[in-house]
Order: C-alpha cells, then structure tokens, then sequence
C-alpha cells in the first residue's frame, strides 16, 4: 500500500470532479500534502473540507486552457510556495463526442489545448530542477482506454489522449537519470460528471450494455485513484514510460 | 526586452536556483548541458525569432556571450 508523507507534494489538476478529485482526496488520506487545482472555486472548497488531513491540502483555482506557454512559471510559482513537489497527476480533461462530419478544427485545437498541450506545459514545468525533488519524482498523466480502442465519434478525443501515451514514452527516455518516472493511465468507463454531461450519448441503457461488457462493471473514481497513488509512490520505483490500462478489462 | 530580463530567461533556460551574472563561466557549470543549449535555441527563436547555429552556441563561454548573441534585439 502507498504510504505517504506530509512533506510529500503532489500537484493534482482536475480536482474539482471524478478521478482527480478522488486521486487529491487518496494521495491526502495516505499521508501526502496536495496542491489540488481547477478553475471552479466552491468545488474546491467543498474537497478541502472532505479531506482527511486539510490543513495539508491546497486549494489553487487556475484555467489551464489559458495562456499554456506561462504554465511552467505557474508551476515553478507554486514550488516556490510550498516546496518542491514530488509528483504530478493531470487529470484536468474534457471529452466531446463527434462524427467527423460534424468536427470543427477550431473546437479540436481547444480540445487538445486542454487534454494534451496544458499537460505538456506542466511536465515542463514540473521537469525543471527548481520544481521536482529528483529521484523519486513521478508524473502520471491520465489518458484514456479510448486512445487505443476505436469508437464512433471519439476521433478528435481519442487522438489528444494517444499524443499523451507517446509523450510519455519519450519523457521518460528524457528524464529517467533526473530521477523522474514518467507514465499515464488508461481508463476505461469510469462514473463521473463527465460520464453524466454525455448522458445524451451514453444513457442508461448504453451503460447497462457496457457494464455488462465489462468482466469486472464499470469503474469508480477510487478505482483509479489506487493505481495512481501507485504510480506516485516509491513502490513504483521501476516503472516508466508505460501507458496502464485500468477498465475492469472492458478492452479486452 | 531588457537585459535583466533576458538574464531571467537564461536562468530558466537553465534551470539555476542561484542568481545569474554576466561573468558566469557556463562551459563548465553543471546546468550547462545539451538540454539546456536546446532550450536556449528555442527561446532565442521565440522571443527574437532568431535562429542561433550550433557552431555560435559552441562558441559561447560565459553568460555575457549570450547576451552578447542577442545584443541588437535589447533596450
Ligand atoms: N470518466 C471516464 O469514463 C474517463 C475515462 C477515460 C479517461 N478519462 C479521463 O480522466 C480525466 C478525468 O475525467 P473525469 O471523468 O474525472 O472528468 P470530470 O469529472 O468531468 O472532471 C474533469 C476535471 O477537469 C477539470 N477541467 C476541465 N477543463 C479545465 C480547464 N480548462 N482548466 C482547469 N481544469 C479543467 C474540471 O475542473 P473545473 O471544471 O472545475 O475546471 C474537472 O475537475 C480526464 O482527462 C478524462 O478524459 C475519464
């Protein structure tokens, strides 16, 4: 089991809702402290009072689909203020769901600044010596089991998430003798606010029919958030570079 | 821009915790690796879409080379 401690920083974005949320309230429970950020102010507060430990869990409201070149300084900024950080998780994402026929270059150039060039900016952020702590650093990027099993209407999604799994193979090549493991997580349905904003395309009956797909159901947040405590901790010590598939083996 | 302020770009370029100074010798400074000579490539592009060579970036010894490869783009 991971095991964490205060003096451990983690950068968790996308923890408002779903699996960041659930990841910052994990990484808390096991000991670590956490900057956990999004843009919607109240939702933040409302993690901050479920946490286990909240005095060692900080709350930074920021847009990441703004100004993605300043993102670094951000980051740097905020190991100023709490100290150097020991890990990141980005799982800040949005999905829309597409045919081709209705896609506009214009939404899919906003829909990778978010899913994949914010994340790039805060790896080079979290990257520079300044920030991380060295050995012992870990980036877990969240992807999607989407990234490698096709699906109607998820092109433009499907292809921000499959430049995210190729980054982190050559970010760990990068990386690897500054002590930095790089990796990304691959879900498959996982019941969050984004799961119920598509609720138009994936209505009941639809999750009734991929529940029963999937040998082990659907997933909930908790059941990445493990696997990502995992992957920050010192337990993962020899894995990099790798894009881990987390569906209760829908994609099998 | 300001010198001081390409000074604070080739800090970060760098990655350097301590503050920076014309007379730092970089050839033999620790931060001054191929990762870095890329970074400072890219800026120099960015920032003064300016494309420094290989052979001026072997050229340069200490900060002030730098500056000096930027040295009509300052105030
Ligand atoms: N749920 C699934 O079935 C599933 C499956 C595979 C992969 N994923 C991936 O897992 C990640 C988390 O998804 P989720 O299901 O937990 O989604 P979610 O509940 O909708 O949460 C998305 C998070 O991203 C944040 N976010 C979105 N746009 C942002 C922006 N411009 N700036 C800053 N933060 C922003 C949101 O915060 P604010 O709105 O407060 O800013 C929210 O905290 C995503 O990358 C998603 O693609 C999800």
């Amino acid at each position: 089991m991971a095991k964490f401690e205060r003096s451990d920083i983690f950068l968790v974005t996308g923890a408002s809702s779903g699996i960041g949320r659930q990841t910052a309230l994990r990484i808390n429970e096991l000991g670590g402290s956490v900057i956990a950020t999004a843009r919607r102010a109240q939702k933040l507060a409302d993690l901050k009072e479920k946490a286990t430990h909240p005095d060692s869990l900080f709350i930074e409201e920021k847009d990441l689909s703004k100004d993605l070149d300043d993102l670094p300084k951000w980051v740097l900024s905020l190991s100023k203020k709490y100290g150097k950080l020991k890990g990141v998780v980005m799982a800040a994402g949005v999905c829309q769901i597409f045919s081709l026929k209705a896609i506009s270059i214009q939404k899919t150039k906003e829909l990778f600044d978010i899913n994949f060039f914010s994340n790039l900016a805060l790896a080079k952020g979290f990257c520079d010596k300044r920030v991380n702590i060295g050995s012992g650093s870990s980036m877990v990027f969240v992807s999607s089991v989407g990234s490698m099993v096709g699906e109607a209407g998820l092109s433009e999604y499907s292809a921000s998430k499959g430049a995210i799994n190729s980054a982190v193979r050559s970010l760990a090549m990068e990386h690897g003798k500054l002590g930095i493991r790089v990796n990304s997580v691959l879900p498959g349905i996982v019941r969050t606010e984004m799961i119920e904003m598509l609720g138009d395309i994936y209505d009941q009956k639809y999750l009734d029919e991929m529940s029963a797909k999937y040998p082990l159901g659907l997933g909930n947040p908790q059941d990445v958030a493990d696997p990502i405590c995992f992957l920050l901790s010192d337990e993962a010590r020899w894995i990099t570079g790798q894009n881990i598939v987390i569906d209760g083996g829908g994609s099998l | 821009m300001k010198k001081s302020e390409l000074l604070e770009e080739i800090k970060d370029a760098l990655q350097r915790e301590q503050p920076i100074d014309e007379s730092m010798q970089l050839s033999d400074s620790e931060e001054w690796d191929s990762l870095s000579t890329l970074a400072i490539i890219s800026f120099y592009d960015r920032l003064f879409s300016k494309t420094l060579k290989f052979n001026e970036i072997n050229k340069v010894k200490t900060v002030s080379d730098l500056v000096n490869l930027a040295s009509d783009k300052l105030e």
